[in-house]
């Protein structure tokens, strides 16, 4: 009966065939997508080895995941339904399309990058000779002689170069053009000198090692090596226009032969999680009750019947692989146990308990229809901007709902308790009745937290009833019996007062003979319940704050005229603060009391999730 | 008179010390959280509610101040 709260309910299959069949078997599982595999460990039993497809596979695949980075595709790889969708009968085929596009590619490539060099140089060239365009000078010019040395570069002044050279020699020709560049030839005996004076002048040569070759004026050889690196442009532009084209015409063959032999390879590999011997193969997992019949099937099929399947149900405390099961309207959730820890398999899965007070104590918090509204519309926005942030969306939605029903209780609009001079109808005003917000509050914790024991006992039921009543009915005996205590002390019910207190030491001994460390926990329960004031507690700061910013408001607008503006501006930014404040402190503090106050008393969690081998196989054409 | 603004500032003392003291307390919880959440970002969970824990010392502040305010009336 329990069970229904419980994660999807498992069994153990072994299934045991002769290694003729360990592909179909695989290739059955795969498809089935609901087994969860338990890996072998090495026993009398050997781990079975890759299927001899595996090193072929992972070959193409290295090939075709280079070639989609290559070529820069970026999209979801969609799974095919095999050779069919990719056009090749086999791996054979397969491997060759993708070997030849591969040369292709790498081919034109190479062209590419030889071109990109090429242009590099050029530009280098080009950028010496229009320096060079500059003097009166043929290239030969600067070729070396035997009895004369050349100095080409840049000095600080040619016109001071000259003036010094002259107080030296007349031996020289000094050819200079712009600010800054010269060409100085001199005889070999003044060459050491020559050089003094051109470093005194802040000399940096220009090294001509590139352009050595070249012959004739230098704006002749400008202009060739210009029309040589135009058409150089023109084919570099024509090969990456052909790689646009290859990567277009082959985008989905690749990213679908990247899904297929991805899909391929963990088949071929999976025998690695299986136990082996000469001549059989075991495979064992833990696949939902549900699913069981429909595998058998299946498997009885590939093996025509030579296959051994034994279903057990799981052993007491096993490790079970948990996959939640609640109704598709508490599905989102699911969202707050991936958040925290999912509960182990043989634990009540508290998710159905959170879809109801989630929203409840985020109401209580938050409770102000304007902001309910306000945060309906930002989370129908943040859904339709931001995917990634819609499972989240979908878990505060029913939240915001609620903080607009318990803005109609406590009568707020944003923080107004009365529109146009008339008061909102409330039935009970937070900022009023604030004694009487707390002792809703601390009822709601006595309520919430017992429940919490109360799910404790069911799920210690499963170490018997004795177990479960001195453990967590110790709890609810304490209680009874400080309560009883209270209320005869207080004279409201005749009692002796010693009878709550016989109770409560009851409950004490109880606990002690169950689980002697919880004892510690006592003073714990009475801060856990009072913990829940923080329900009016940040409620009441959300509405402070709240009629702060209106009195602001009206302050400004009661001067009138210009004043509005200000008034407008305080108002939208006042009231935005406090509800990204109020959505943050809602959605913790009902967080927290759920986690802190409602989980430690029954939920232990940190169970692996279950991963079923396979993907459901999608068809595309 | 003078009564009415010792009860003040103790109600100002309630919450003003208890908040001094979560914040302290979250210090150092928030800093081994991150810490762990670095090595393994699943923890995110179970950090942010490890680091919410001394807030309730804040909201029994808070609830303290509330009554003692009310001894003014």
């Amino acid at each position: 009966m329990i069970d229904v709260l419980k994660a999807e309910r498992m069994s153990k299959v072994v299934v045991t065939a002769p290694k003729s069949f360990i592909e179909p078997v695989i290739g059955e599982l795969y498809r089935f997508n609901a087994m969860h595999i338990i890996s072998h460990v090495k026993s009398e039993l050997d781990i079975g080895s890759p299927l001899e497809s595996a090193s072929r596979i992972s070959e193409i695949l290295v090939v075709v995941r280079a070639l989609i980075s290559k070529l820069s595709l970026q999209d979801e790889a969609r799974l095919s339904n095999g050779f069919r969708a990719l056009g090749v009968k086999n791996f054979a085929q397969l491997a060759k399309a993708v070997r030849l596009l591969q040369e292709d590619v790498n081919s034109r490539l190479e062209d590419a990058k030889r071109i990109g060099d090429e242009l590099k140089v050029l530009d280098s060239k080009v950028s010496i000779l229009s320096v060079l365009c500059g003097l009166p000078l043929s290239l030969e010019a600067y070729v070396p002689y035997s009895s004369i040395s050349a100095f080409v570069g840049f000095v600080d002044s040619p016109e001071l170069l000259r003036s010094e050279l002259s107080v030296q020699t007349d031996e020289f020709e000094l050819f200079s053009s712009g600010a800054k560049f010269v060409a100085l030839f001199v005889p070999n005996s003044f060459r050491d000198r020559a050089s003094g004076l051109l470093s005194a002048n802040g000399f940096s040569e220009l090294s001509l090692s590139l352009v050595g070759g070249l012959k004739g004026s230098p704006s002749l050889a400008l202009d060739s090596l210009r029309a040589r690196r135009s058409s150089l442009l023109k084919s570099q532009e024509s090969i990456s226009r052909q790689l646009v084209r290859l990567s277009q015409k082959w985008h989905d063959f690749l990213l679908l032969s990247d899904a297929f032999l991805s899909a391929e390879l963990e088949k071929a590999e999976s025998p690695l999680r299986f136990a082996s011997s000469q001549n059989i193969f075991v495979v064992s997992g833990w696949v939902p009750d549900s699913g069981v019949d429909m595998l058998l099937q299946r498997i009885a099929m590939v093996t025509k019947g030579s296959v051994d399947v034994v279903v057990e149900a799981p052993h007491h405390g096993e490790d079970v692989p948990v996959k939640l099961s609640n109704p598709a309207q508490v599905k989102p959730f699911e969202f707050f146990m991936n958040l925290y820890a999912l509960p182990r398999y043989w634990e009540i899965d508290p998710t159905v308990f959170m879809s109801f007070t989630f929203p409840l104590f985020f109401g209580i918090i938050l409770g102000d229809v304007g902001y309910g509204a306000v945060t309906v519309f930002l989370l129908l926005f943040l859904s339709r901007k931001f995917p990634s942030a819609a499972p989240l969306a979908k878990v505060v939605m029913p939240a915001a709902f609620s903080s607009m029903f318990f803005g109609m209780l406590f009568g707020e609009f944003f923080g107004f308790e009365e529109l146009f001079g008339f008061e909102i109808p409330h039935v009970i005003s937070r900022v009023h009745q604030i004694k009487e917000m707390l002792m809703v509050s601390i009822a709601i914790g006595l309520v919430h937290v017992n429940a919490g024991i109360i799910l404790g006992f069911l799920n210690e039921l499963r170490h018997g009833l004795r177990k479960a009543v001195l453990v967590k009915g110790s709890w609810l005996v304490m209680e009874a019996g400080a309560a009883l205590l209270a209320l005869s002390v207080l004279n409201v019910v005749a009692l002796p007062s010693y009878f709550g207190a016989l109770l409560l030491v009851a409950g004490f001994v109880m606990l002690l003979l169950g689980e002697p460390m919880e004892v510690v926990e006592i003073p714990g329960i009475v801060s856990n319940v009072l913990s829940y004031s923080r329900l009016m507690a940040v409620g009441l700061a959300s509405v402070g704050l709240a009629v702060v910013v209106n009195g602001f408001v009206e302050d400004f607008a009661s001067s009138g005229g210009l004043m509005l503006i200000p008034a407008i501006l305080v108002g939208i930014v006042g009231h935005s603060l406090n509800i990204a404040l109020g959505l943050l402190g809602g959605f913790l503090h009902s967080l927290r009391l759920h986690y802190v106050e409602f989980f430690t008393k029954f939920f232990k969690g940190g169970a692996i999730p279950f991963q079923p081998f396979g993907k459901k196989i999608e068809e595309v054409f | 008179m003078a009564e009415t603004g010792l009860i003040a500032i103790g109600a100002g003392l309630a919450i003003g010390l208890t908040a001094i003291a979560a914040g302290i307390a979250e210090k150092e919880i928030g800093a081994a959280a991150i810490g762990a959440m670095a090595e393994k970002s699943e923890s995110f969970g179970k950090g942010l509610i490890l680091t919410v824990i001394p807030e309730t010392l804040v909201i029994f502040g808070f609830v303290m101040a509330f009554l003692i305010i009310g001894l003014a009336e």
